[in-house]
């Protein structure tokens, strides 16, 4: 079924259907909220609450778009308004204007496993994941994650300065424990 | 764009996650619930109009709406006393029938000897006591061979006692008993027997809850609740029915476990509404409006009178005719609107709100009676003092154009509604309203060529009225404005003569959000 008939008869609520594309585009949309969760439990609590939402609110689809861009746009709005609505993420949503200080470009990144890659993502505190997710991976302006996190542009600014030195020093640590493994071998 | 970010945006574009097989499962599940409470949902919506069309059926075209005349009311709930003492008189003529009638049947007569219970759940219709009563006088003492006509639903025991109860719809926890008007030794032995029966049978606890729940309460059909006698059975005729062998036991176990359930759920509720939550208490808003109204009545009215004679003069009136059709627009004119409501949110479904208040609404009105026909024929013979008039007919008046009448209209009106709140915001919402109340209406006439009999002139006519409103509003911070179509039927249960008449409004309206005292 070519992806026009799947969403025709998604519209009629044909579960066939639904399921198809709910496995067409499970696995990137589960990598997206994994992004942005700290457990692989809530990234898919995160994937099944908003496929409900895509499949109820498929209506509004206009078109116009891909519909791996709307579906990619509402797992990230589910997943932020997840994080907002838990104790443990809310609390360490905390985002306050940090000093921002030029960094070096780590030599090492093309040579990390993208999952190592993720993994340092994630362990980069809530706040300054869900900036740098937003800002770094998706490609959201300041303006949008500012609109989208109730916070000043100024701040989304300086979230993702924070949190891009952070990762580019575990990426260089990371670097060099790789370097240093071999070596020893 | 540097290195490090296309690399995280390249490597971030390709990381996919294979997900647990459980998880369509749960979709599935979640999607079939959504599902199963869509018609759930529109049912809600259909609910405002079902009780508006309820209500408008039995307030304007029901005619037992209407109150029952408290003479056939007590008919129905009671034997006239009278009856009962002439009852009571031909029994104690049967020395010693009494005596085997409640000795007899003891074991079947139900443990409830309220009065309330004996006359109307238990005891069957006032005339078939007096049939059962005269089967045993007419077999003198044979009691064992009285027939009973409904064993399934009437209890056998129709006894002397029963018959000589007072008002069985008096507030009595204990039986009163009337003494027959007889001798002093046979007053003593019936007493003496009776205490004895009561004493063997006395009640428990769980029977009056269970007989006081079943039992209709006279006593509250007064005032407003009485014109609802025309919708529920005649009292007298509530019958328990009793299937032969199901056990007043299994009866009181049932009604412990729902009181049981009823009490739980009543606990429930009640730490539901204890539990703080803001949005459901609701905040209180004025209203102000102004708009256009307009009005319109149509009725026919066709009357068709009976042959009169009279033999002193001879006056014979074969009968006579009498026909109108009416039709009184009215011209839209400027009214205006102001009440009190509270608002707020659903507990389950934040997507929803509720609305209750008060409003009153005035309105000027101008009523022209061009459309009103109406016309009498009379045939009427008559020899009195020689006149003669055989097959007349003779118009009363035919309204002209000109014919027309001011006046005011008050509606004082409660209203309850649903809101659905269009954006995420809440600023805008649907409102759908019903409301009903009264309705005073006083019209001034104007000078008239011929006199109108039919219009009602410079005293308050009270009607009730009923209606539909809907409207969008929306409200940002402390003030809103909206917009409000509203329909309704007003009528008069008082004055039959006057005809419906069909509102509809169109108004702008203002309101000012009192804000909460309390703030968190």
């Amino acid at each position: 079924m070519d992806e026009k008939t799947i969403l025709a008869l998604c519209r009629k609520n044909n579960r066939k259907a639904q399921q198809s594309l709910y496995q067409q585009h499970a696995p990137f949309m589960l990598g997206v909220c994994y992004r942005y969760t700290k457990s692989r439990d809530d990234a898919e609590d995160v994937l099944q609450e908003g496929f409900v939402k895509v499949f109820t609110q498929i209506d509004q689809f206009n078109e116009k778009g891909s519909l791996q861009g709307w579906i990619y746009r509402i797992m990230v709005t589910t997943a932020i308004n997840y994080l907002r609505r838990h104790q443990r993420y809310r609390s360490q949503m905390k985002f306050s204007e940090t000093t921002i200080h030029p960094v070096v470009d780590p030599r090492g990144i093309s040579n990390l496993q993208t999952e190592d890659l993720m993994e340092l993502v994630r362990r980069l505190p809530t706040g300054y994941q869900t900036v740098f997710n937003l800002a770094g991976i998706e490609g959201y302006d300041h303006a949008e994650i500012s609109e989208l996190l109730g916070i000043s542009v100024q701040t989304s600014r300086s979230q993702y300065s924070r949190a891009r030195a952070l990762l580019i020093k575990w990426v260089d640590a990371s670097e060099m424990q790789t370097r240093l493994g071999k070596i020893n071998s | 764009m540097d290195g490090f970010d296309e690399n995280m945006k390249e490597k971030g574009a390709d990381f996919r996650m294979e997900p647990g097989s459980e998880i369509w499962n749960r979709i599935e599940k979640q999607l079939d619930e959504k599902n199963q409470k869509r018609p759930v949902f529109w049912l809600w919506w259909l609910l405002p109009f079902i009780l508006v069309a309820g209500f408008t059926y039995w307030a304007f075209f029901s005619e037992k709406g209407t109150a029952i005349p408290e003479k056939s009311l007590t008919t129905k709930l009671l034997p006239p006393l009278e009856n009962r003492q002439e009852k009571t008189k031909k029994t104690t003529g049967q020395k010693n029938t009494v005596a085997k009638v409640t000795e007899k049947d003891p074991g079947q007569m139900p443990p409830a000897i309220t009065e309330k219970t004996m006359t109307t759940n238990l005891l069957p219709h006032p005339e078939n006591i007096q049939e059962k009563v005269k089967t045993v006088i007419g077999q003198n003492n044979t009691i064992t061979e009285v027939p009973v006509k409904h064993p399934g639903q009437m209890p056998p025991a129709a006894s002397e006692k029963e018959i000589t109860m007072q008002s069985p719809f008096k507030e009595a926890a204990t039986p009163v008993f009337v003494a027959p008007e007889k001798t002093k030794e046979f007053s003593e032995s019936i007493i003496t027997l009776i205490t004895k029966q009561q004493e063997a049978e006395k009640p428990t606890q769980e029977d009056s809850v269970y007989t006081n729940h079943l039992s209709p309460n006279t006593d509250r059909l007064t005032g407003i609740t009485q014109p609802l006698v025309g919708f529920l059975p005649p009292p007298a005729e509530i019958d328990l029915p009793l299937p032969t062998g199901v056990s007043n036991k299994i009866l009181d176990s049932l009604h412990g476990g729902l009181t049981a359930a009823f009490s739980e759920h009543a606990v429930i509720k009640q730490k539901a509404q204890n539990k703080e939550d803001p949005n459901e208490k609701g905040s209180w808003r004025i209203i102000a409006g102004t708009g256009l109204h307009n009005q319109s009545s149509k009725g026919i009215g066709l009357n068709a009178g009976i042959t009169a004679f009279n033999s002193g003069f001879l006056v014979n009136s074969p009968g006579n005719l009498d026909s109108t059709l009416s039709l009184q627009p009215t011209r839209a004119g400027m009214g205006f609107t102001v009440g009190l409501e509270k608002y707020g949110s659903f507990k389950r479904n934040k997507r929803f709100g509720w609305v209750a208040g008060f409003q009153y609404q005035y309105q000027s009105i101008r009523t022209y009676t061009g459309g009103l026909v109406d016309s009498s024929i009379q045939f009427e013979n008559s020899r009195r003092g020689s006149n003669r008039t055989n097959g007349s007919a003779s118009e009363y008046y035919l309204a002209g154009k000109n014919q027309s009448q001011t006046g005011s209209q008050h509606r004082i009106a409660i209203y309850t509604g649903l809101q659905l709140y269009l954006d995420k915001a809440k600023n805008w919402s649907w409102q759908n309203r019903i409301y009903g109340g009264i309705l005073l209406s006083s019209d001034y006439l104007h000078p008239q060529t011929i006199t109108p009999g039919w219009v009602a002139s410079k005293n308050l006519v009270q009607k009730s009225f009923a209606g539909l409103e809907t409207g969008f509003q929306y409200a940002r911070g402390k003030w809103g404005t909206g917009i409000f179509a509203q329909y309704n039927l007003s009528a008069s249960a008082r004055y039959k003569g006057i005809p419906k008449q069909y509102w509809r409004g169109l108004e702008l309206r203002f309101f000012y959000n009192i804000p909460s005292s309390v703030k968190k």
